[in-house]
């Protein structure tokens, strides 16, 4: 088979069941973190029209902030305190970067450009400093769970588990907040119309920075949930962010519903494209996925325009 | 206006006789020359179309490349390879116009570009056959007759004064470039005015990625070494977009002034402090410019300008 050669890849052996399980299991933990994180880069686009560059370094903060806190104190401790930190940013980035553009006396379009680039200058700010502080070193957290779990006759750690359970929990609070609560309800009027929306008396200041926290304090989650995982290092965050534009355009810009089904069908893929051509052409697969579907159904998945 | 720009660059062509034996000067103003033009065909793109292209290294590193292997592999000389080069780019520009143009959301161009330039670096590490990878590639010519570095600088200033001077008569005084400007401004507008606007969104891309392409391949035949963190990484991305933000938007000239202030700022702090610092600098650089300064120096000289006419300020 052409993919067991030397040349497409490290692996020489041929695809057999219990592997195929392995790397579909995995697939899932992969699909949970995309969900984790691209829900929050919908959440964005959706409400404020702007696309966020330095999503990819939000979740790396996250993920250096629980490695530092769980090595001092406990680790579930950083598991809460990471969102925290996240959300604290997404805070400060819509004050003094979004606030001020919004205010300037220019057209729409040119004030989405002006953000958005410069939230690729923050990317490049945060990547940097994330470099001075920790070093560029490839970094793990340890274990929170150092068990494993036997489902269905594969094995699987249970740190792997519980990264599941988490996504599936905080995306399930994300629309109960969305749906049950007037602060949620706002913000998807937001999504649909901001005159109306501020005609009807909402503080949509307010309401930007809460919902940009929202939106970096999931990607900090799955920073922080993930540390003990994968390795972080100062320029993983990049590649997260294409991966995660990537997905957001299959499930269609602004949808909630399709970047969480995008994000599974993604996890999927790349971790057979893993097992088939090896790690390194994982983002080249991306941008294929990406690109197919902007030429067959331009839309996404769903192809609404709402936010959920 | 013309007669200043005749004033600024009459120096460039004398500086040589003094600082002939400067060798590292004369780099940092070919350098300067080179990015300059680079400068410019994002500005093409960012400040005239209104579309943000975040993987710009693409083109130049296209460029670049495709010279650097059509000089070494199929032996043309390097006049050839440097069209080839940017005609490379130029193909490239125009697929991914056509794959992300269509649509009437802009975003979806800077999505498609951000992930193009991580795919091509990717091929290009990952394709050690024919690129050696991240070991190099190296051992192409540079171009015939200009081996000696002052010969490289006037090649260099020339290549820069005619692509400036190119695109800015393209912006200025065209039927197209107005065309660009009109779907800037108001793009509903401009389409009810017959104007196919996806055909000249996808021109404007594929010009702007030609003279990137042109700047990397010149690019290359002065260094004479390219390894893909060198020209297609993020970072690349980042200095077209940090020249634009910093020098002007929508003025092609202020890409002029952007690419040598970058192109000094960094050499210096890469003597005085460690290359972070200096990539901290710029992101926060382009984050302050984009927001508190969104005309960048080109928009300060006129304010300044102004104020010294006692005419009425801009804002």
């Amino acid at each position: 088979m052409f993919w067991t050669s030397r040349k497409f890849g490290p692996y020489t052996w041929a695809l057999e069941e219990s592997q195929m399980l392995e790397y579909v299991v995995h697939g899932l933990l992969l699909g949970s973190l995309y969900a984790l994180t691209s829900v929050g880069l919908v959440l964005l686009f959706g409400v404020t029209k702007v696309i966020n560059l330095a999503h990819g370094e939000i979740y790396l903060i996250g993920g250096y902030a629980a490695y530092t806190i769980s090595s001092i104190l406990n680790p579930y401790l950083a598991l809460l305190s990471s969102p925290l930190v996240g959300f604290l940013t997404g805070m400060v980035v819509v004050k003094s970067l979004y606030s001020p553009v919004e205010r300037l006396k220019i057209p729409e379009a040119d004030k989405h450009m002006l953000f958005i680039v410069s939230t690729f200058g923050l990317s490049i700010f945060l990547q940097n400093l994330i470099l001075l502080i920790w070093g560029s070193f490839p970094l793990r957290a340890a274990l929170f769970l150092s068990g494993t779990l036997n489902v269905i006759g594969i094995t699987m750690y249970q740190q792997r588990f519980l990264v599941v359970v988490f996504a599936i929990g905080t995306i399930a609070l994300l629309f109960l907040f969305l749906f049950k609560t007037k602060a949620g309800l706002a913000l998807r009027a937001l999504s649909q119309d901001v005159q109306t929306t501020k005609a009807m008396g909402v503080k949509t200041d307010r309401l930007y920075a809460l919902n940009s926290g929202i939106a970096m304090s999931l990607a900090a989650l799955g920073g922080a949930l993930v540390s003990p995982i994968f390795w972080l290092s100062p320029t993983a965050g990049v590649e997260l962010t294409e991966k995660l534009f990537a997905i957001v355009i299959l499930g269609g810009m602004g949808s909630v519903r399709g970047a969480l089904v995008a994000s599974l069908i993604l996890g999927l893929v790349e971790s057979i494209s893993v097992f088939l051509f090896g790690q390194q052409w994982s983002l080249v697969v991306f941008f294929l996925a990406m690109s197919a579907v902007l030429l067959i159904r331009p839309t996404g998945i769903f192809g609404e325009e709402r936010l959920v | 206006m013309l007669s200043m720009c005749i004033a600024l660059v009459i120096p460039l062509f004398i500086l040589p006789l003094f600082i002939a034996q400067e060798a590292y000067i004369l780099h940092i103003l070919i350098m300067a020359f080179i990015f300059s033009v680079y400068g410019a065909s994002w500005d093409l793109l960012g400040g005239y179309m209104g579309l943000i292209d975040f993987g710009h290294a693409a083109f130049f590193g296209i460029g670049a490349y495709t010279s650097a292997l059509v000089s070494l592999y199929l032996r043309l000389s390097p006049y050839i390879s440097f069209i080839l080069g940017g005609a490379g780019a130029m193909l490239f520009g125009f697929l991914i116009g056509i794959l992300s143009l269509r649509f009437a959301a802009r975003v979806y161009f800077a999505i498609c570009t951000l992930g193009f330039a991580e795919t091509v670096r990717m091929v290009c590490r990952n394709w050690v056959d024919l690129t050696r990878g991240v070991l190099g590639f190296w051992g192409y010519p540079t171009f015939p007759g200009l081996s000696s570095r002052i010969s490289y600088y006037y090649l260099a200033l020339a290549f820069m004064l005619i692509s400036i001077f190119t695109l800015y008569v393209l912006v200025n005084y065209t039927h197209v470039g107005r065309v660009f400007r009109a779907i800037k401004d108001n793009e509903v507008v401009a389409e009810h005015r017959g104007i196919n606007v996806t055909v000249y969104k996808i021109l404007c891309a594929a010009i702007s990625a030609l003279f990137a392409g042109l700047a990397g391949a010149v690019y290359a035949h002065h260094i004479l070494l390219l390894t893909p963190e060198d020209v297609l990484s993020p970072a690349v991305t980042s200095l077209a977009i940090g020249i634009v933000v910093i020098g002007g938007r929508g003025t092609i000239v202020g890409s002029v002034i952007g690419a040598f202030l970058v192109v000094t700022t960094s050499e210096v702090l890469r003597a005085y402090a460690a290359v972070i610092y200096n990539l901290i600098i710029f992101g926060s650089l382009i984050m302050v410019f984009a927001i508190y300064v969104p005309g960048g120096i080109m928009g300060l000289i006129h304010w300044g300008r102004d104020r010294l006419r006692r005419e009425i300020p801009l804002r």
